[in-house]
Formats: C-alpha cells, sequence, structure tokens
C-alpha cells in the first residue's frame, strides 16, 4: 500500500478545497498547501559545534537573525528538494520541506548530532501552512494581525509568530509580489483558513 | 453608493419645494440631482443625497423630533454633528433596526425610515408631558427617594420606569449587518480634518510619513465646509479642494471620512469607527480601492463599519471644539438652535432652519449666523449680545447689514412650546449677573446661540494628559500631553483660522522629523484675521426670578438636568463634580455632556463660590461617542465567533451522527446515537430487582445487560435534576466493559522532553519516583502548583534515557507547557531540556475493552500485544497495520485498553482499519460522556471537574503518588497547617439511598442528624426567598436555621453497569465517614439521603486492566 | 494595549504576551527546611507597589521566551528588559 494514500490532509474538508487551493476575493489569493514535513530543532546557538554540524547537514546555516528564514537546496545526497529553516526562538527552528523529505533529513541530523546536546521532534502532520498572496494580502492579513505589515518593515525574508484573529500563527514573506506563508497549528487550520477567506472578502 | 441605489424618483420633484420648505433655491454640498425619499414617524419626506437626516427634516419643516428623557417636553433640533442632544432616533425597521442615533450623523439613504426614540402614545401628543407640570415632584434623586421601599418591589417600578424614560429599541433579531476590524500603523495619526488638521497631515505626509487622517464628518475640512473666509486667495471651498488634492498626492497617505477616533489607549493605540456604509463612494487613498458593486439589494455583501485598530508614532489631535448653549429659562424648545449649527445647514446642506432668526451670544463666532441667514433671505430680528461694546470686524458687517444689535441684553424669556414664537429680551449689567431694565419681547421663530466653544480635548484627557482652564477664552485646554501627542487648533484653543493653519502647519512638520522623516517646507496660507472683541463669559443668564421659580434652564437637555438640579444637589451635600454628575445624571447620557457639562460645572462653580478650574471636570473614557456591539465584534461572530478545533477523526465522527461537546475550544464526540436511539428519562431502575441502594462500592461484577433497565413509575414531583441518559452511553458503556469500544482521544496534550537534564527536570516537576522508570515504561504523574494543589495529571512515559514524553488534560495543554517553560527559563536556566508539544502530531485512537488485545493481535505489525512482552503501564514502537505508531498500555477505564499514537494525516485511515477489524468484537466508538461515567465507576478524578484549584493530592487520596525522598514543586504546601488539617474536604463515592437520583453535579451536601433525625425542611418562605436562608436567627419564627454543609457533589453518573446512580464528592474528612448518611440538598428543596463510599465503584482491585 | 518589548522579537502587541507575576522570586533551595512562616513568604507575599515592579512576561504566542520587565503600575510605562537568570 502507498503511504500517500493513507493520509487526509487537515483541511480535506474545508469547503472550496480542491486538493490545491482557494479564492478568498479578487485580489487575495489564498492557498492551502499540500502536505510538507515539518521538523523541530532545538538547540544552543552558543555552540559553534552545534552550528556547524547542523550547516554541515543540511548545506544551509541556521537563521541566527531573530524573526527570520532561509530557504535553499537540500544537498544531494539526502534528498531533492527544498528546505526552509524559520527562526523561533532563540533555541529553536522549525524545518520545513517537501512531503517525505524529513525522514531523510531528520535521520542525517540525528546521525551528526548524536552526542550531542539537542532536540529533534518531527511535526509533520501537526501543521498546515496556508499561503496568501495578491494586491490586497496585507489588508486582508492587517484585519486580524497586529504586526506591521508594511513592505517597508516586514520584509521577504522575514517572518514572525504572532496572532491571526484568535489563532497562534507563523507568518513569513516569501516574496515581494507579496506571498505570505502562514503556518498555523492543524486543528486551527480551518479556523484560520475560514477567517482568510472572509477577511479577503471584507475589504 | 447608497446614492447610487436610490430609485428612480416618483415624478414628484415639481412638489419638491412644498415638500422641503426650509430648502434654499440653491447652495449646499448636496446632490440635487438626487433627490431621495424618507420617512420619519410614518410620514414620508423628502431630501437629497449628501443630506443627513437631521438637514432632511430641518428642510422639511419637521420641527419636533423627539422628546425629552424625563420631562417628555417636544425639543427638535439643536447642533450639526456628534454633540446634538436631542434628536435621539430610530432608524430601520426589524433586523435592520438601530436605537440611539443622533439624526445629524445619519447619513440619509433612499427609503430610510426613522422614528422617535420616545413620546407615548405619540410625538404629537405624549401623555407623560404631565411630567413637565410635575417637576416639583421629580427632582434630582427623585428615583433613589421614591422607589427605595420596599425593596422587592423595585423590579416592578423599574419595568415602568423604563417604559416612561427609556431610549430606542434593541433589536430583537440577529444584525444582518457586517463589521470589520483592521489593525494599522502609522507614523503620524491625525485626528480631525479641519484646517488644523489638514494642515498637520499634509505637513507631515510631503516629508512620506505614514499619514492616517480621520474625520468623523463624511466630507473633510471641518469649518473650511461652511466658512465665509479667503484662504490664500481663494474661497475656503477652493482652497480645501486644493489642499485635499495635494494631499491625496502623498504616498503614503490614508484618508478616512466617515470616521470617529473614539478611543485613546496606553502607548498610543487609538481606536476608530468608520461608517463605511456612509462614505462618499469613491475609493480611499492608500488603500485598496472598494471593491466592484456586488449583485443584489445596497446593503448585501457590503461593510457597514470597520473599527480600526491604529498604533501611531505620533498623534496630532486637531478635533476642534464643540459650541456650548446659554442657559436661560427654556432654552430647550424647538428653534433654538447653536448658531454654529444655523450656518453649517445653510452652507453645506442649502437648508435655512428659519424664518426670523434671533443671535443670542456672548462672543464673535455666532454673528456669522446672522450674516448667513440674511445672505439666505431670512429675517433677522436682532443680535442679542450680553458685551456692553467692544470692537469687533464681524459685528460691525452685522450692524452695516442693518441687523439690530441689542448689546448689553440677555435672553429671559421664550414663549412657544413646539416651536419658538418669541423671546424676551433684558438689559443686563456690564458683568452679566443683574439685569438692569425693562424686558422687550421680540418675535422670532429661531434662536442661534453661543456660549463660546469647549475644545474637545476628550482624547487628549484619555491619552492621560491634564487639561488646564484658560481665562482668555473661558474654556479648559490641553495641559501637558500624557503621550507622544500634540493639540493644534480650535482643540487647543486656537480659534482664528490663521492661527489655526499656521499651527498645524507646524506641529505635522515637527511630527515628520519626530517619526524620522526630513520635513518639506511650504509656504503657509495667508488668510485675514479679523478683530475679535473678546468672549464675555456668561453661564447663566440672571432671571427675572429666581432659577427655582424660573422656567426650566437646561444644562443636560439629554438628560433633562437643570440649573436647579445641580443647586438641590449641593444643598444636599454633595460637592465634587463626579458626585453632582452621578446624582443629577448630568452627563449621563448617550452625548456624555458634550453640550451640557462646561455649563453645568459653572453652575456647580456658582453654588460653591469656586473658580470653574477649581470644580474641575469629570473624567473622560472612551468612547468618545457610541459604538455599536457590532464593531466591537467585527468578524468575531457566527463560524468565526471562537476557534473550532476540530481533531483528525473529526469527519468520521460527524458522519457516524456524533453529538458534539465542546472542550475548551475543542469539539470532541459526546456520544455515538444510534437510529431509533433515545433519551431515556431517569430514574431508571430494574425491572424487577429491588429498589434502593446496593453496595455499588463492592459490586465489580455486577453487570446487566442494558435490556433489562426500564423506566420506574416516577411519582408526581420526583424529578430529579439528570432528567434523562441517552441510551446511547448506557450502550457504550457496556461494550467497554464487555467487548470493545474505540475513542478518539487525539484533544491530550502532548509533550515531549528532551536533553542531558530530563530526568532531573521532571523530578522536580512529578511527584513520584521519575529516575526509577524504566525506558519504555509508563507512569501515572500528577503536578503540583507550589500551593500544594492538584494543577494537571495524565501518563507520562519514559522514550529514552533523556526522552520523555508527558500527556496533560485536553484543557490543560498550553498552560501546562508555558508553566514548565517558566520553572526552565526562569528558575533552572542552568538544566539542558528542551520541551516541544506534540499535541497536534499525533492522533490518539483509544481502544478498549477485554477484546481490544485480540483485535491488535489480529493487525499486521511489529508489536507484541500479549501481557508478558507488553505489560500494564508501558509504552512500544512500532508498525500496526502499515502506520508508524506508538502504542501505550494504559486505562483511563479500568479495562484493558490500549491507546495508539498515529501521524495525524493517517489517523482516519487508521481508524477505519480498526473499525472493519473491530467489526467480529462489534467494536462501538463512544464519547467523552461515556469515558466519563467509565473513569467515574473506577475513581479516577478529573482535573477540573472533581478539583477546583484547592485540592490537594492528600484531599483526592493520592498519598501513593507522593515520594518521601525528593523535594518536587508544591512538596513543602502540603505540610503547611492547613493542608493537614483533619477536616478538609476528602474524595469519597456517594450512592444515593433510593437507588435511582442521579444527583446534580454541584449538589451541596448537609448533615442528615439535624434535630428529629430528618432533613431539615424549610418554609415555604424561605424557599420563596431563597437567597435569605442564612443568618438573621430568630428574626421571624418558621425561619430555617443555618446547615452544616459538609461538601458537594463533584460527578455524577447514572451507571448502566452497575445499574444504579453513582456520585463522586469532596465530603469534609469523608474518607473515616465511609457507611455514614448524609443528605444532598436538591435546589428545588429536596433532600436526598446518600451514603458515603469508597470511590472506586467497579472492581475495587483493578485486576481487569491488568489481564 | 501595551506595546512590551520582547528581548527577542522586539515590540509587539499586549496581546502577544501573558503575564507570570513578580519577578526576583528565587525558589527556596531547601524547602523543608524552612518554617511554615518562611514557606507562606515565598509563596503568598508579593510587593503591589505603586511605582516600579520588576515583573515576569512571557512571549507567549511568539517565541515563548520569559523575560523581566520593569512597569510603572501608575504610568505603565515600561523601563526595561532583559532575560531571566
Amino acid at each position: 500500500m502507498s503511504e500517500v494514500s493513507q493520509k487526509r490532509h487537515a483541511l480535506a474538508s474545508f469547503p472550496g478545497w480542491q486538493g490545491a487551493g482557494a479564492q478568498a476575493a479578487p485580489g487575495v489569493q489564498l492557498e492551502i498547501s499540500p502536505y510538507l514535513g515539518y521538523l523541530n530543532l532545538r538547540g544552543d546557538p552558543g555552540d559553534e559545534r552545534f552550528l556547524q554540524t547542523i550547516h554541515a547537514a543540511l548545506g544551509q546555516p541556521l537563521p541566527l537573525v531573530a524573526n527570520t528564514f532561509t530557504k535553499a537546496l537540500i544537498p544531494q545526497e539526502i534528498a531533492q528538494g527544498h528546505l526552509s529553516i524559520f527562526w523561533l526562538g532563540p533555541d529553536e527552528w522549525l524545518l520545513v520541506a517537501e512531503p517525505g523529505i524529513e525522514k531523510a533529513l531528520a535521520g542525517r541530523l540525528r546521525e551528526n548530532l548524536a552526542g550531542q546536546c539537542h532536540s529533534l521532534t518531527d511535526l509533520t502532520g501537526a501543521q498546515v501552512l496556508l499561503r496568501l498572496s495578491g494586491d490586497h494580502a496585507r489588508d486582508a492579513l492587517a484585519e486580524g494581525c497586529t504586526l506591521d505589515l508594511h513592505p517597508k518593515v516586514f520584509k521577504t525574508g522575514q517572518c514572525a509568530q504572532t496572532t491571526l484573529a484568535k489563532a497562534s500563527i507563523l507568518i513569513a514573506l516569501t516574496d515581494d509580489l507579496p506571498v505570505f506563508d502562514v503556518i498555523v497549528r492543524r486543528s486551527f487550520a480551518g479556523y484560520a483558513a475560514l477567517w482568510l477567506q472572509h477577511s479577503g472578502a471584507d475589504l | 453608493m447608497r446614492a447610487k441605489a436610490s430609485s428612480p424618483d416618483k415624478g414628484d420633484s415639481g412638489g419638491m419645494g412644498k415638500q422641503q420648505p426650509n430648502r434654499l433655491p440653491r447652495g449646499g454640498r448636496i446632490d440635487r440631482s438626487q433627490p431621495l425619499t424618507f420617512h420619519f414617524n410614518n410620514r414620508a419626506c423628502q431630501g437629497y443625497a449628501g443630506d443627513t437626516l437631521a438637514s432632511a427634516l430641518l428642510a422639511n419643516g419637521i420641527d419636533v423630533i423627539g422628546r425629552s428623557f424625563k420631562y417628555h417636553r417636544p425639543r427638535g433640533i439643536m447642533g450639526s454633528g456628534m454633540e446634538e442632544p436631542n434628536a435621539i432616533i430610530q432608524v430601520g425597521v426589524g433586523a435592520d433596526t438601530v436605537p440611539n442615533l443622533r439624526a445629524t450623523e445619519v447619513a440619509l439613504y433612499d427609503g430610510l425610515t426613522a422614528s422617535t426614540v420616545r413620546g407615548w402614545p405619540g410625538l404629537d401628543f405624549d401623555l407623560l408631558a404631565i411630567n413637565d407640570f410635575c417637576h416639583r415632584l421629580l427632582s434630582a434623586g427623585f428615583y433613589y427617594k421614591t422607589f427605595m421601599r420596599p425593596g422587592a418591589l423595585w423590579k416592578w417600578y423599574e419595568r415602568c420606569l423604563r417604559k416612561a424614560s427609556g431610549l430606542g429599541v434593541s433589536p430583537q433579531l440577529p444584525d444582518p449587518d457586517r463589521y470589520t476590524h483592521r489593525n494599522a500603523h502609522c507614523d503620524v495619526l491625525v485626528v480631525g480634518a479641519g484646517p488644523a488638521g489638514l494642515m498637520a497631515a499634509l505637513a507631515a505626509a510631503k516629508s512620506g510619513a505614514r499619514v492616517i487622517i480621520a474625520d468623523e464628518q463624511s466630507e473633510f475640512g471641518g469649518s473650511l465646509l461652511y466658512s465665509a473666509a479667503r484662504v490664500a486667495g481663494n474661497s475656503a471651498d477652493e482652497w480645501l479642494g486644493k489642499a485635499l488634492t495635494a494631499l491625496a498626492d502623498c504616498p503614503e497617505v490614508v484618508l478616512l471620512p466617515c470616521s470617529t477616533v473614539f478611543g485613546y489607549y496606553d502607548y498610543n493605540f487609538l481606536t476608530i469607527l468608520e461608517r463605511c456604509r456612509d462614505r462618499p463612494a469613491e475609493p480611499r487613498q492608500g488603500l485598496s480601492p472598494s471593491p466592484p458593486e456586488r449583485e443584489g439589494s445596497k446593503r448585501q455583501g457590503e461593510i457597514r463599519q470597520r473599527l480600526w485598530r491604529v498604533r501611531a508614532k505620533r498623534v496630532i489631535l486637531a478635533t476642534g471644539a464643540i459650541e456650548r448653549p446659554l442657559v436661560f429659562p427654556n432654552n430647550d424648545r424647538p428653534g433654538v438652535m447653536l448658531a454654529s449649527a444655523v450656518s453649517h445647514y445653510i452652507h453645506r446642506y442649502g437648508v435655512c432652519p428659519g424664518r426670523r432668526g434671533l443671535i443670542f451670544a456672548n462672543n464673535d463666532s455666532a454673528c456669522q449666523a446672522a450674516l448667513d441667514l440674511a445672505a439666505a433671505g431670512a429675517a433677522v430680528a436682532a443680535v442679542v449680545d450680553c458685551r456692553a461694546a467692544g470692537p469687533g470686524a464681524i459685528a460691525d458687517a452685522v450692524e452695516q447689514a442693518g441687523i439690530d444689535v441689542f448689546r448689553g441684553h440677555v435672553i429671559t424669556g421664550v414663549t412657544g412650546r413646539k416651536r419658538v414664537r418669541s423671546v424676551q429680551v433684558t438689559p443686563v449689567s456690564a458683568d452679566g449677573k443683574t439685569l438692569n431694565g425693562a424686558s422687550k419681547t421680540i418675535a422670532c421663530d429661531l434662536v442661534a446661540m453661543s456660549g463660546g466653544w469647549s475644545p474637545a480635548v476628550h482624547l487628549h484627557s484619555q491619552a492621560g494628559g491634564g487639561i488646564a482652564w484658560s481665562e482668555a477664552h473661558a474654556c479648559f485646554i490641553p495641559d501637558k500631553p500624557g503621550q507622544d501627542n500634540v493639540s493644534v487648533g480650535a482643540g487647543n484653543g486656537s480659534f482664528a483660522l490663521d492661527a489655526c493653519l499656521a499651527e498645524g502647519q507646524q506641529v505635522g512638520l515637527d511630527a515628520a522629523r519626530q517619526c524620522g522623516f526630513e520635513p518639506v517646507p511650504f509656504s503657509t496660507p495667508k488668510t485675514v484675521s479679523a478683530t475679535v472683541n473678546p468672549l464675555q463669559p456668561l453661564w447663566r443668564t440672571p432671571a427675572l426670578q429666581s432659577p427655582e421659580r424660573s422656567p426650566k434652564q437646561f444644562l443636560d437637555y439629554q438628560n433633562d438636568t437643570t440649573v436647579t438640579d445641580v443647586r438641590l444637589a449641593v444643598r444636599e451635600g454633595f460637592q465634587n463634580v463626579e458626585h453632582v454628575k452621578r446624582y443629577t445624571a448630568l452627563g449621563f447620557g448617550t452625548d456624555q455632556g458634550k453640550l451640557g457639562n462646561i455649563n453645568g460645572m459653572a453652575a456647580l462653580a456658582e453654588c460653591l463660590d469656586k473658580p470653574i478650574a477649581e470644580v474641575g471636570t469629570t473624567t473622560f473614557r472612551p468612547p468618545y461617542t457610541p459604538v455599536a456591539f457590532g464593531a466591537c465584534a467585527g468578524m468575531d461572530v457566527g463560524q468565526l465567533y471562537e476557534p473550532v478545533r476540530k481533531t483528525p477523526l473529526h469527519d468520521w465522527h460527524e458522519a457516524a451522527g456524533a453529538e458534539f461537546e465542546v472542550v475548551g475550544q475543542w469539539l470532541r464526540p459526546w456520544y455515538f446515537p444510534r437510529a431509533g436511539e433515545d433519551r431515556l428519562p431517569l430514574p431508571l431502575t430494574k425491572k424487577a430487582g429491588a429498589r434502593g441502594a446496593e453496595t455499588g462500592g463492592e459490586g465489580g461484577d455486577r453487570r446487566k445487560p442494558f435490556a433489562t433497565l426500564s423506566l420506574a413509575a416516577q411519582a408526581p414531583g420526583e424529578a430529579s435534576a439528570r432528567e434523562d441518559l441517552p441510551e446511547a452511553v448506557a450502550r457504550e458503556c457496556l461494550a467497554a466493559r464487555n467487548s470493545l469500544a474505540i475513542m478518539d482521544a487525539s484533544t491530550l496534550g502532548k509533550i515531549e522532553v528532551q536533553g542531558l537534564d530530563a530526568v532531573a527536570f521532571l523530578e522536580r516537576i512529578y511527584t513520584h519516583n521519575v529516575a526509577g522508570m524504566k525506558i519504555g515504561r509508563c507512569a501515572y504523574g500528577i503536578m503540583l502548583g507550589e500551593d500544594g494543589m492538584l494543577m494537571d495529571d495524565g501518563v507520562m512515559a519514559r522514550l529514552g534515557e533523556r526522552h520523555f514524553y508527558l500527556t496533560t488534560t485536553t484543557g490543560g495543554a498550553a498552560g501546562v507547557l508555558h508553566w514548565l517553560e517558566q520553572w526552565l527559563q526562569t528558575e533552572w536556566p542552568e538544566l539542558k531540556v528542551y520541551l516541544t508539544s506534540v499535541t497536534e502530531r499525533w492522533a490518539t485512537i483509544a481502544l478498549v475493552g477485554p477484546n481490544s488485545r485480540k483485535l491488535l493481535q489480529g493487525l499486521n505489525g511489529d508489536i507484541a500485544f500479549d501481557q508478558a512482552d507488553f505489560p500494564f503501564m508501558s509504552v512500544r514502537s512500532g508498525v500496526l497495520a502499515g502506520f508508524a505508531v506508538q502504542v501505550f498500555r494504559v486505562s483511563f477505564s479500568g479495562e484493558l485498553a490500549f491507546e495508539i499514537n498515529v501521524e495525524s494525516d493517517e489517523a482516519l485511515a487508521l481508524w477505519r482499519k480498526l473499525m472493519e477489524a473491530g467489526g467480529q468484537y462489534d467494536i462501538t466508538p463512544y464519547g467523552t460522556e461515556t469515558m466519563h461515567v467509565l473513569r467515574a465507576e473506577k475513581g479516577f478524578v478529573i482535573v477540573g471537574q472533581d478539583t477546583d484549584g484547592s485540592v490537594s493530592p492528600v484531599d483526592l487520596g493520592m498519598n501513593w503518588l507522593l515520594t518521601e525522598d525528593k523535594d518536587y514543586l508544591g512538596k513543602r504546601s502540603l505540610a503547611r497547617p492547613d493542608c493537614r488539617r483533619a477536616d478538609r474536604k476528602q474524595w469519597v463515592g456517594l450512592l444515593s439511598e433510593d437507588g435511582t437520583t442521579v444527583l446534580p453535579e454541584g449538589t451541596q451536601l448537609v448533615e442528615a442528624n439535624t434535630p428529629g433525625g430528618r432533613p431539615p425542611r424549610l418554609p415555604l418562605a424561605a424557599l420563596l426567598e431563597g437567597s435569605r436562608l442564612v443568618g438573621k436567627p430568630g428574626r421571624a419564627r418558621g425561619r430555617a436555621r443555618p446547615i452544616p454543609m459538609v461538601g458537594h457533589v463533584t460527578s455524577s453518573y447514572y451507571s448502566a453497569c452497575l445499574g444504579h446512580p453513582i456520585a463522586l464528592a469532596l465530603v469534609s474528612a469523608g474518607r473515616a465517614r465511609k457507611g455514614d448518611h448524609i443528605h444532598a440538598a436538591l435546589s428545588d428543596g429536596r433532600y436526598v439521603k446518600v451514603k458515603i463510599v469508597s470511590p472506586i465503584f467497579y472492581d475495587p482491585k483493578g485486576e481487569r486492566q491488568h489481564v | 494595549m501595551l506595546l512590551i518589548k520582547c528581548p527577542w522579537c522586539g515590540t509587539r502587541d499586549e496581546s502577544e504576551f501573558s503575564y507570570g507575576g513578580e519577578a526576583d522570586i528565587a525558589r527556596p533551595a531547601t524547602p523543608d527546611t524552612l518554617t511554615d512562616a518562611e514557606w507562606a513568604d515565598y509563596l503568598f507575599m508579593r510587593k503591589n507597589p505603586r511605582g516600579l515592579h520588576r515583573e515576569q512576561w512571557v512571549h507567549a504566542h511568539g517565541c515563548r521566551r520569559w523575560f523581566v520587565l520593569e512597569r510603572d503600575t501608575v504610568t505603565y510605562r515600561f523601563s526595561a528588559t532583559r532575560e531571566p537568570g
């Protein structure tokens, strides 16, 4: 049996969900991302060895500047695909990759970090990524997000953990278009997606 | 938008002149090509696009708009904006109805229906106007003095009083309108778009700063909209147009007309109510243009109001000033208006509110109304000025226009009840205190009054700024600001136009600089400054008789507070302005005393013989003007009211017809009714069995098939609080005990603990021995607060040497993680431990029942499930039916049970597989109700239901979990004297002696050994007055005496498995009292005798979970 | 709505934070040796001053870090931020 056929997306029954995306309103596109792999990594950023081990294993350094993320190709020998690393806290990062890759990544990291103090937790399935884009994406978000999302303030490459209405989110600007990635806990995903649909329609 | 939606005119535009007798043939900023029809008190009226309801009513010659609050006096329109105290109306019908709007702020739209909020049986003939003639009985404090006794009758009094006095009618249907919120950030927020605000915004915005400028009017311009002044060589109107264009061209500007800044909170956080529907239909700058028109009626899909939540670096308050009424006898008659309102209606709406106007003022600005009236073709009867003489360019212009000017005169009387007919004018001394001459009567139908101007310091004060008394202008002006804000223009006491423009420009440039922008200087527009005759304070016109004998002199129109009321309050000992406010209701109306407060304070100052500055003001609180609840709620209504968290298995539960209950924010299956299943009325009992209590505590295996249960004959009045039981719950319980049941336990909080010091950390958190746990073993762990009370509980497992997995209660998940992090980060930063929530990573499926192992053994996988390989309280990882799983052999039911963690996305597939494979065992899904019953039968505690933050593990009988030879959070507190009291409430089981009554949870328990050995009986009177049961010994014969209360019921169910009700309770020293009888006091007055037993009702030796 | 400066994430709305009470209350190293009065002092007694107050906050909806702020309980102004420990 294939693994994928066993899976059911957190928003599979979300109204308007076609397995690919949903339109919020003219000028705002809301996409529900398909499956992604998520890993939570914690360790001491003051420990050079820890940082170097990660860099060597992943082919990209951990973002150490608060509220930023990096995105790069995964080293060929691990898997084909991209990896985004989001700063979550001074000793905490979220790794997001295409589905399935997280297991290879986790394996590599565990191997390389053996004996070093860290924690690596697979959170695949625990979160959902919503992608909001279009000219009015900022307006739609501003209805429930208290961050200043002005292009001069919140720039591509930045991320922030904050709230969207009554849900906690991780928001990142991945493109100047703009394209916002909103990562939300699985059980809040339906609420957040519905909320963005409504806020997009309210502009 | 409203204009576009207007229906084609009915062709009576020819009769418009008749319809709108007060509409001027030309002028005004209205669109005469768009006539609108509206209804006021069922009368069809006409107006134009651009009108407010007030201007349209005036145009139609409607004088009486409402009745006053207390005396039911006829009242007309007095102002032209948010200060309006009288024209409070109800707009719309049915679900759309909105009460208590100010007609001056309601943008007219086609088909609008409005009605008076008061007046019974009708506006023109109000029966309660009799109050006006009985005013001596209705003085300040009248309610408090009259309706005090007997207290029990207040509810009846209140109903009558509300009918007599109330304002509008609340809508009874859900609000069909849509509201939204907008968070915004800016460098400079400018409040008010009059001359000062516009200049400030322009100066700041030219530098590139992010500027938001909001004004409550539908058009920007403030006083420029009706000013006769020339600005920079242009008319005020032309200059305004150019300024707005320049402003709109700036890169980072948001223009918000129809938007009231109503709250100023900490750290320059301000709230703005934007009335979107009233907005002219052009796109706002800096924001996305309005979406295309939607299908259907004008209201479909349209946002009614948007609440802005703005964080500004710098705030410029250009809020303008509010004109003050003058206080003279009958100063509330329809036709008495603010002078600025008269000018406003003429210039802005092309409406002349009277045919023969008279101006009464203590300052120059009101003279403009005389000139405007004359220009509009109305007669000007006179200008009555309390000042004896003085210079004044505008006053000169009035005299040059041939208008009579009565210097050194005041109005001492007004005739006319539903409309002013004439006024009495009397010479006054130079200080304005005494009358000194013969009165003269002048006919007029309009009195335009002006007592000077009060800067709108509301927001400045809300921000924490002080205010100071200005002798020059006789008003309070902003003093030191409380935050990063500055006041400017008339709102700062600078009333001259040239000063407003210059000040505005300066603060705008300053603000840009303060926000880090390079200001772009530009020349200040020049205006002609007029010679001004200084204002002379006139807080109350001297009367021919004492105030008590004169006709009423109103201070607060909306609440009918008069000079006499304030004087009475002072005579009765009230001196503080806040107390006088509350005693007289001065400033308590929906207008919050915007017109009346200052005159009220002056009246108080006069009585106390103090300067006004010493009397001070009452506190300014948000909101500046009323805000609809809908706007506060925004999108947080209906489906979006609260996040509804659903488990990965939710869709299956829904398809299976589950009833759900909300647990925290989670939606959990409550039980799964099958077709044909009903709710069974209680009490239930066995058909042929003996009634009465069983020895349930020992009745481990007294399982009865559900079919043998039936209804007991129910004696009248014997209904218990839990009146029915879902048949499904009984079936689910029996399935779990007899064969196999399955539950979605995904909502459990789950935390992974990893790191070098994981053991050391958890030893301090949990009360049990963590270090001694072998890898692969589970333990039931409890967490105590530092006060020793049970905080949370759950199973925890050791996955590796330095790797643990904890579960928390569903509701405690977030709180426990924060609490753990707090200890780690603030108290023990030296511990190398990392916590990660995996609550949503795993779905948890509980398989419960004697057949659970057989089911799992029948599936493919690499986990050995037999007793030897997989003992109770252990954990295994592996593959089950093709899924990567973690399996915990734990039990919250006392049965053989397994909890399976599977990745959330795969949970549904595994659940389906288990349901399919479990068919042979009649696998039964169950919900939280059955879970509760099963755990209660076993005496397992539920934190938050059986505990309330004041229950220690010792109280619960959990001493076996407390390790002596280590320290843990809360341990020391358990040794505190209070925790060792012998009479602490302890957790026990209860059985109803009748064997049938399911006690309501929360039921109070009382001693049985009252005199006579019977449960205490309450006299009927005491039952009726339930709240007065306790105390007052010996006051009246038959009164109940205090009853010794010994505890309360925490959990209570009907146990289908045992065949009788069971309850858990906290009872004082209860563990030593097993076998004792006490009474449960039901809320209907009955008592049920109950027996104290062990809290473990089923399988007390715990054998079933170990098989 | 206060504006709170998280030492890691910068200035954010109050709604992202949770309050953790008075700062600098160290848990006694050996609770068992304390008298009831000493333990009660640690457990219950708080300064609740009018004026400057050092208190704990956590960026609950952000980086989940605890930190110490000094707040004037009269004006609600914050004057210092630091990490705990």
